[in-house]
């Protein structure tokens, strides 16, 4: 998905993090992620790092998103209450390591690196970059893509994998602020191609049929990335969570949320594979 | 050489020319003089346009200059103006001032351009100056100026509008003298002026204007001595 | 705080482009509006109203609204009109230039407007058509008289480029977005193009300091 750091949401960040260093050392530490055998269940500390619209992001000093969403929806479903705390993105990783937390939802992509360090639960978002092209054009694959100008949204997921093709900071990609001002570069013609995550394009595709507009997927070039829940290692929320979330996913919770944050329906069927 | 007829000027409801009839003849030295407000200035100014005119007419060598079909660069071209303040060229050199006008309105080449200017230069005696910037100039000088860069032209007539009002007494002397030169040498001229002594000189005639109209006029020694009108009389008796 | 010299490093060459870029857009946005300001400010001063009127229309809207929003426009909508696609440098050069001219013409406008009118009047006896009188005897006096706004003006017009890279006109701002986003720095980049730019800034009021020294006359 849209893994936007924009400058704003890192001056974000680095406030949020001062602010969370000097008044919650005290009130949430100590706890431990071991035994939760009591009938009274305990509350999970959750991390995140809160600067990922629409995934976890700060509004009017609350943290929203469609991660927080799922979370709440979670703890329901397993009884659990939660703490979410934003606590920055390194932070995260550090507080999952010394277990001075529980778990963390920040839109975290599960790899096998990480998987040596940390627990995951089964993917519970899918996210991967498509190409937005004319219907007549002539680019098929990602390959296709060299020599051609590209737009593309600063400082994501689809920028990096464009550059991947074409080289860094090559001076075909052209890089928004926007995705819509990626798309009307594409629509005027000053572009050949848009690279972006699949929920945008496809919405856009979907909602504009008069634009000629075609979406290509290439998951050679841009390899479908996974989103988990992620935990310490060795915890045992592990099973309780994933049941949680097959089970959003069965009532049509899961969505219903996705609607609501993505304004597109979300390939179930796909995330429901890579448990297997 | 100039003649004017029925010529009405109104600024908006202010009817500053009611009804204006002069004719000026070739080489002839014409004074106006008149109170502050009479419409002197406003009349000279028609006279080139300057100011647009309401309703009359206006010939300038039998050309009706009124007329929508005349050129009327080519006519301001022929008739001299020198103003009460100066109006030189501030961003320009003295020879500049002179020089520009013949060669980009009548394009005289350079050299002939300057050559003329330099003479015009001596005429006024101010040929040491050709070279400097007129905020160097006393008041005098630069009128003097003034009046060379006019000549340039070689207009048929002058009009001149107050040229030593805005000068110390002691300057006024100067400009005058080069005025004088120029009626001697045969230049039809128009003179707004309150020097009551230049006009007994070298006037051929003068005109005493009041509120609109030409109240008065006649050969100056005639005007100055025995004043017909009584608003003649009463201006008169406040200038002399 | 620890500085890093080493990714300004990285970002030279494109820092370099981007200045390059930056220059080009602000000379030819000072050269074209100057020019159109020019136009525009004699369109305005026009005594027919009807006539005067696209001009005024003309700086209203280009003062009142924000140049990004005239920078989209002229990308989106303007540019793929004239060569079928979209041109970022194109239309930041045109959008540049076209803002630029609204403000450089009620600078000419009051500097034309400041000089007496027996200037004119002085011209115009001496049988010069209007339009000589402007480029001989009013424009360069009114010319000497605006520089200082003019400068600040054209100032301005050199800060404002940065807005361009909305559109991925590669300038300085670009590359310092660029750069932020890669490595997730907010003052090597920031800080970087800020030096660039007070360079290029004191450059040019040098140039208009020295050029209003050459025409003050003695
Ligand atoms: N451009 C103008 N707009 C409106 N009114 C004007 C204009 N020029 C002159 N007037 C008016 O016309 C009248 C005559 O002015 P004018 O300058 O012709 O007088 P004058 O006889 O030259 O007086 P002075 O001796 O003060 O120069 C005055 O009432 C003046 O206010
Ligand atoms: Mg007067």
């Amino acid at each position: 998905m849209k893994k936007k750091l924009s400058i704003f949401s890192l001056v974000l960040a680095f406030i949020l993090v001062l602010s969370a260093c000097a008044s919650g050392s005290g009130s949430s530490s100590g706890s431990s992620a071991s035994s939760s055998s009591g009938t009274q269940k305990k509350t999970l500390r959750v991390v995140d790092d809160a600067t990922y619209a629409p995934f976890e992001y700060m509004d009017k000093g609350k943290i929203v998103g469609f991660d927080v969403d799922i979370l709440n929806a979670l703890s329901k479903e397993t009884g659990y209450k939660v703490q979410l705390a934003n606590v920055g993105w390194d932070p995260v990783f550090v507080e999952l390591k010394n277990k001075t937390a529980d778990m963390s939802i920040s839109a975290i992509t599960i790899n096998s690196q990480r998987k040596q360090t940390y627990d995951f639960s089964v993917p519970y978002f899918l996210s991967t970059n498509k190409i937005l092209v004319k219907k007549n054009s002539n680019i098929k694959s990602g390959a296709d893509l060299k020599g051609k100008v590209i737009a593309v949204q600063t400082a994501t997921t689809g920028q990096a994998a464009v550059e991947k093709i074409v080289g860094q900071n090559n001076p075909n990609v052209k890089k928004f602020k926007t995705i819509n001002l990626a798309i009307m570069e594409l629509l005027n013609g000053g572009a050949d191609a848009v690279v972006a995550d699949n929920t945008v394009i496809e919405e856009y595709a979907k909602n504009n049929p008069g634009q000629n507009l075609k979406v290509i997927m290439d998951k050679k070039a841009f390899a479908p990335e996974f989103y988990g829940l992620m935990y310490p290692k060795g915890s045992n929320l592990r099973s309780v969570f994933d049941k949680a979330i097959n089970t959003l996913y069965a009532n049509g919770t899961y969505t219903k949320i996705y609607q609501k944050w993505f304004k597109a329906s979300p390939d179930v069927n796909e995330l429901k594979a890579q448990q297997k | 050489m100039i003649k004017v007829e029925n010529l009405k000027k109104t600024f908006g409801d202010n009817e500053v020319l009611k009804d204006i009839n002069v004719e000026v003849k070739k080489q002839e030295v014409v004074v106006v003089i008149g109170p502050s407000g009479a419409g002197k200035s406003t009349f000279l100014r028609c006279i080139n346009l300057l100011d647009s005119i309401t309703s009359g007419h206006i010939f300038i060598e039998s050309v009706d200059i009124t007329d929508t079909k005349t050129d009327i660069n080519k006519i301001r071209a022929e008739v001299g103006m020198v103003f009460q303040q100066f109006n030189l060229f501030p961003h320009m050199k003295v020879l500049d001032n002179i020089m520009l006008a013949p060669m980009k309105v009548k394009k005289v080449e350079k050299e002939k351009a300057q050559k003329k200017a330099l003479e015009l230069l001596k005429k006024v005696g101010l040929e040491e100056k050709a070279d400097a910037y007129p905020d160097s100039l006393s008041g005098g000088q630069k009128q003097r100026i003034a009046i060379a860069r006019a000549l340039a032209m070689e207009p048929k007539m002058m009009l001149f509008d107050e040229p030593t009002s805005a000068l110390d007494p002691e300057m006024v002397g100067e400009v005058l003298d080069v005025m004088k030169q120029l009626a001697k040498d045969g230049m039809t001229m128009v003179v707004v002026t309150h020097e009551m002594g230049f006009a007994r000189e070298v006037g051929d005639r003068v005109l005493f204007m009041d509120g609109g109209y030409i109240v008065e006029e006649n050969e100056p020694h005639e005007l100055f001595s025995h004043p017909r009108e009584e608003r003649t009389k009463a201006f008169l008796s406040k200038v002399l | 705080m620890d500085f890093r010299f080493d990714l300004i490093w990285n970002y030279a060459p494109f820092f370099l482009s981007g200045t390059l870029l930056t220059i080009g857009l602000s000379f030819a946005g000072i050269l074209i509006g100057t020019l159109l300001g020019l136009v525009i400010a004699l369109g305005k001063m026009m005594r027919n109203k009807w006539l005067s009127l696209p001009f005024v229309c003309y700086i209203g809207f280009f003062r009142g609204t924000p140049l990004f929003v005239q920078i989209l426009i002229v990308h989106f909508g303007v540019v793929p009109l004239i060569l079928g696609q979209s041109n970022g440098i194109v239309a930041g050069i045109i959008a540049l230039s076209l803002n630029a001219a609204a403000y450089i013409a009620e600078v000419f406008r009051s500097g034309i407007q400041s000089i007496d009118k027996g200037q004119m009047e002085a011209a115009r006896s001496l049988g010069m058509s209007h339009a000589q009188a402007m480029r001989y005897i009013i424009l360069p006096q009114a010319f000497k008289r605006i520089l200082p706004p003019l400068g600040n003006e054209f100032i301005a017009l050199l800060k404002d480029s940065s807005l361009v890279s909305a559109i991925a006109a590669p300038e300085l701002t670009y590359w310092a977005q660029q750069m932020g986003a890669e490595y997730f720095k907010v003052w090597e980049p920031y800080l970087t193009i800020s030096l660039i730019y007070l360079i290029l800034t004191l450059s040019l009021s040098a140039v208009v300091n020295r050029l209003e020294r050459r025409m003050a006359t003695e």
